[in-house]
């Protein structure tokens, strides 16, 4: 009853994981931490409860909820797995989390101390709003929304509730004019119409940029 | 012999013994989890690590071998906090509340929280799997109590070989998970309880109402056992007869009772009542695998008993009922000279005079008896004696042992009636051969096996109409449930609720008995019955004769020792005068043949303690081997039905939906810190 991942599973399962580290290393790791103990077989302390405590801390930054002795305990956490975890994908894993703690300190004090996500990578972190001098109506956003947080029909500018919306961002990806947009939680929100308004109609300036880069860390 | 050094102390280890092992052994506690004793070491829960010096990092001491001349360090900075952080991981999963759980105060996972020094406040509480089910027989999953060491795991699959549980991953979480997902007899549990044994917290534990009306864990977990009044090894008679070894089997139940083929067609079996198996479908079929054990084993025993040299002391028995020749029987092994006096014409008493042969058959308890007059018991039938003339005769003791034979009848008018007999007359009359004339119709009075047996006998002697009315309703009724089934079966009238007022005789010379509907039956403190009749509900039942069959007391005249209720006071089985012992019904009330053999046992070893023995009837008959704790597994094992008559070919079958409860008590009990010695504890307490 051994572990039984060894390096030979590794490669099976995609580690390193190669999901987009450049954008923010908060989200990064946690996607990691969540192929990680889902793919474990449960058997050791410091693989299976070490991979969930991690996760449970990193989400909590993630959520905008971390604590200032978050990245000790992450630190302290990973450097005892490497030791003592019997499966070589957790320490390959670990070691990953330890290096982006090095690289890439900065952004997550800006997690855990500002409660901003730079990248705007980090869902919790951010709003979705639909830039109305984009949208074309096409209705795509509102059929794929798991909480019917969008409002529009054909041919009107389609507005997201931000009370319902639960930045799952599942309409991202389906916008075929990438109208669907990211904005900081702790910005000014970018103005958007109250309700579907027909499309050309919107006459308010679009978000502007600089408005954007001026939230920026 | 290997010699290593821990924490500058100097241990022994036995070759191939891991670090830990032998540093337990040698009272040095380290901590540990998911190392325990009865099963293979797997080393992930960390806490046993330790430093070796001369080799890098740390090691998991379970999984370490000692080496001569190794030299250990259980603490240092790094360990210490690796430890820590080891145990408030485990902890993050686990509820906070300590005193709701079942496992309070003897939880292993509670007791290292307090020799660590961890808290739950230092890491986020992470969210565990709450399944909390009761659905199963036996025991109880409490998974949000489960620290996910393994042991379950590894006694079902590596010591059982049953390999239910597992771990299973699924939404980010770890859980022990059963195989096929769903109940534990759907994933072929085999219910030996093995896991619940050694988990370390109250994530399995058993249901507590199982267990509660028993006086210690051992009584509880093998009730077969602690159920039969001698005390039969049950587990262990299944077992040779699961392995085909019939002689081993019957040896095995010759070392607590002398009757083993008797006591397998008419014992009472408290040991199946009480079987484990009957929680998870039916118990298994004990009495009938006892049976095969007597008819095909053979007299190996015979070569194993136990005689001792002659002692001159002489006892006396009165009475050759299943209480005193086992008596007799155990007193005589132990040296003694042993008389045996019958009143009646044959040995036996109520095995030849009380059970109608159709249920137990002449033969079967002659040629027992034969064996206990072959270990040197003299018999002397037609022999009426009481304790006073024995001791004239210059006996060093004598056990009284005259069962209970007078039928009572019950104290209302007419009550002795031309055609009213106890269930005792004429129960003796069958057996003797002199057939009461009952006419065409019978009425019996009361519901226990003793009536039904008079119904049987009835039956059998072709009277037309049986009727039988008691006090209890139905599903209160003392006799067993095959009895009654048996009884409706051939036309037995059965009237349940009734109380009897007088019983009167018409001019055709019918009796008729006036009966009262009860409405209400209960028993006070001081064990009276108290009958709440319904109104207006008499009623007459007619027959050409009446029994009754309420009760039996010992026939004591002449006896001069000290009654209560017309039983004889005893203490210790010695009676209110000196040198006269007493045993079996006529100190217990009618009970049953086990308890009358287990009395009889007793009562040898009280007087052969008297007599300036040792007391010890002990013996061993048969081969004790150490039972194999792998089991095995049995696709459809918790389904397999109970198999009814036993043959030689399928007895194996039957013996095998036994659940080896027994096999529990061979796993180590692991020894919590506050076990070893105070100062080592203190010296090492984080």
């Amino acid at each position: 009853m051994q572990c039984n991942k060894m390096i030979s599973n590794i490669n099976g399962i995609g580690f390193p994981y190669s999901g987009e580290r450049d954008r923010c290393s908060v989200d990064y790791v946690f996607r990691l931490l969540d192929q990680l103990r889902n793919t474990l077989c449960g058997k050791g302390v410091f693989c299976r409860d070490a991979a969930s405590q991690l996760y449970s801390i990193v989400g909590s930054i993630r959520g905008g909820e971390g604590k200032s002795g978050d990245v000790g305990l992450i630190r302290e956490i990973c450097q005892a797995s490497l030791q003592l975890a019997d499966c070589e994908m957790t320490r390959e894993a670990v070691k990953e989390i330890l290096s982006l703690l090095d690289t890439d300190g900065e952004n997550w004090d800006a997690h855990i101390t500002r409660r901003r996500c730079p990248s705007l990578s980090c869902e919790s972190l951010t709003i979705f709003y639909i830039d109305p001098a984009v949208c074309d109506g096409c209705g795509k956003c509102t059929d794929i929304c798991p909480e019917s947080a969008i409002d529009g029909s054909p041919a009107l500018i389609h507005v997201i509730d931000r009370e319902m919306c639960t930045r799952c961002a599942a309409c991202e990806p389906v916008c075929p004019v990438s109208a669907i947009k990211r904005a900081d939680v702790a910005g000014v929100p970018p103005k958007t119409p109250d309700a579907p308004v027909p499309v050309g109609s919107f006459k308010a300036e679009p978000v502007r940029k600089g408005l954007r880069k001026g939230l920026r860390p | 012999m290997i010699k290593i050094t821990i924490d500058n102390k100097i241990i022994a280890a036995k070759e191939g013994q891991s670090v830990l092992s032998a540093a337990l052994e040698a009272g040095v506690y380290i901590p540990h989890l998911c190392h325990h004793p009865s099963l293979p070491d797997i080393g992930e829960c960390k806490l046993c690590i330790v430093e070796i010096e001369g080799r890098d990092g740390i090691h998991t001491s379970c999984t370490t071998p000692a080496e001569d001349g190794m030299v250990i360090r259980t603490r240092s900075e790094r360990i210490d906090s690796l430890r820590k952080l080891s145990m408030e991981l485990m902890l993050a999963g686990h509820p906070s509340e300590c005193t709701a759980c079942p496992k309070y105060g003897q939880c292993e996972f509670q007791s290292l929280i307090q020799y660590i020094g961890v808290s739950d406040t230092r890491l986020r509480k992470v969210p565990s799997n709450n399944l909390y089910t009761e659905e199963n027989p036996l025991f109880v999953r409490d998974l949000g109590r489960c620290v996910l060491c393994g042991r379950c795991v590894r006694a079902c699959e590596d010591v059982r070989g049953v390999g239910v549980l597992g771990f299973k991953t699924r939404d980010g979480r770890t859980e022990i998970s059963i195989r096929n997902g769903g109940l534990l007899a759907d994933g072929d549990c085999r219910f030996c309880g093995a896991c619940v044994e050694v988990c370390p917290t109250g994530a399995l534990h058993d249901k507590n109402e199982l267990l509660r009306s028993y006086g210690t864990k051992e009584s509880a977990l093998v009730p077969c056992r602690s159920k039969c009044p001698a005390h039969t090894d049950v587990p262990r008679y299944v077992a040779y007869v699961r392995e085909g070894d019939f002689s081993e089997a019957l040896a095995v139940i010759r070392e607590k009772a002398p009757f083993p083929h008797t006591l397998s067609l008419v014992c009472m079996r408290f040991c199946e009542d009480a079987c484990r198996r009957g929680c998870v479908n039916e118990a298994i079929s004990i009495r009938d695998i006892k049976r095969i054990a007597a008819e095909n084993g053979t007299d190996l025993w015979k070569s194993r008993a136990k005689s001792s040299p002659s002692t001159g002391r002489k006892v006396s028995v009165i009475g050759s009922g299943p209480a005193g020749l086992t008596a007799a029987y155990y007193l005589a092994r132990k040296g003694h000279t042993v008389d045996v006096y019958e009143k009646l014409p044959k040995a036996g008493g109520m095995l030849r005079y009380g059970i109608p042969g159709y249920r137990l058959p002449e033969e079967v308890f002659e040629s027992e008896i034969e064996d206990i007059l072959q270990a040197g018991v003299r018999l002397h039938v037609n022999s009426p004696k009481t304790p006073q003339e024995l001791l004239n005769e210059g006996t060093d003791a004598v056990l009284v042992a005259v069962g209970a034979h007078k039928g009572i009848r019950l104290p209302i008018e007419g009550n002795d009636l031309p055609n009213t007999y106890t269930a005792v007359e004429y129960l003796r009359n069958a057996a003797l051969g002199s057939i009461t004339g009952l006419g065409d119709s019978v009425l019996i009075l009361g519901g226990g096996n003793v009536a039904f047996d008079v119904a049987g006998v009835a039956h059998r002697n072709g009277i037309k109409r049986i009727m039988m009315a008691c006090l209890e309703p139905r599903d209160a009724m003392t006799a067993g449930k095959e009895e009654i089934e048996e009884g409706l079966g051939y036309g037995l009238e059965l009237y349940n609720g009734k109380t009897f007022l007088r019983v009167v005789q018409n001019e055709e010379g019918k009796l008729s008995v006036l009966c009262r509907d009860v409405a209400e039956l209960s028993v006070d403190d001081s064990g009276r019955m108290n009958i709440v009749p319904v109104p207006d509900s008499d009623q007459w039942l007619t027959a050409d004769s009446v029994i009754f069959a309420v009760g039996q007391k010992p026939e004591l005249e002449g006896f001069e020792l000290e009654q209560n209720r017309g039983l004889l006071v005893v203490n210790g089985h010695r009676s209110s005068v000196e040198k006269v012992f007493a045993c079996g019904d006529s100190v217990t009330g009618t009970l049953s043949i086990i308890h009358a053999i287990a009395s009889g046992r007793e009562a040898a070893s009280a007087i052969d303690l008297y007599l300036g023995g040792d007391g010890d009837i002990s013996e061993q008959l048969a081969k004790q081997e150490s039972t194999s704790p792998w089991l095995g597994r049995t696709p459809g094992f918790a389904y397999k039905e109970r198999i009814g008559c036993l043959t030689c070919d399928n007895a194996a079958d039957e013996a095998d939906r036994c659940l080896r409860c027994h096999l529990r008590l061979q796993i180590e009990q692991p020894k919590l810190w506050n076990a070893f010695s105070e100062s080592q504890v203190k010296d090492n307490a984080m």
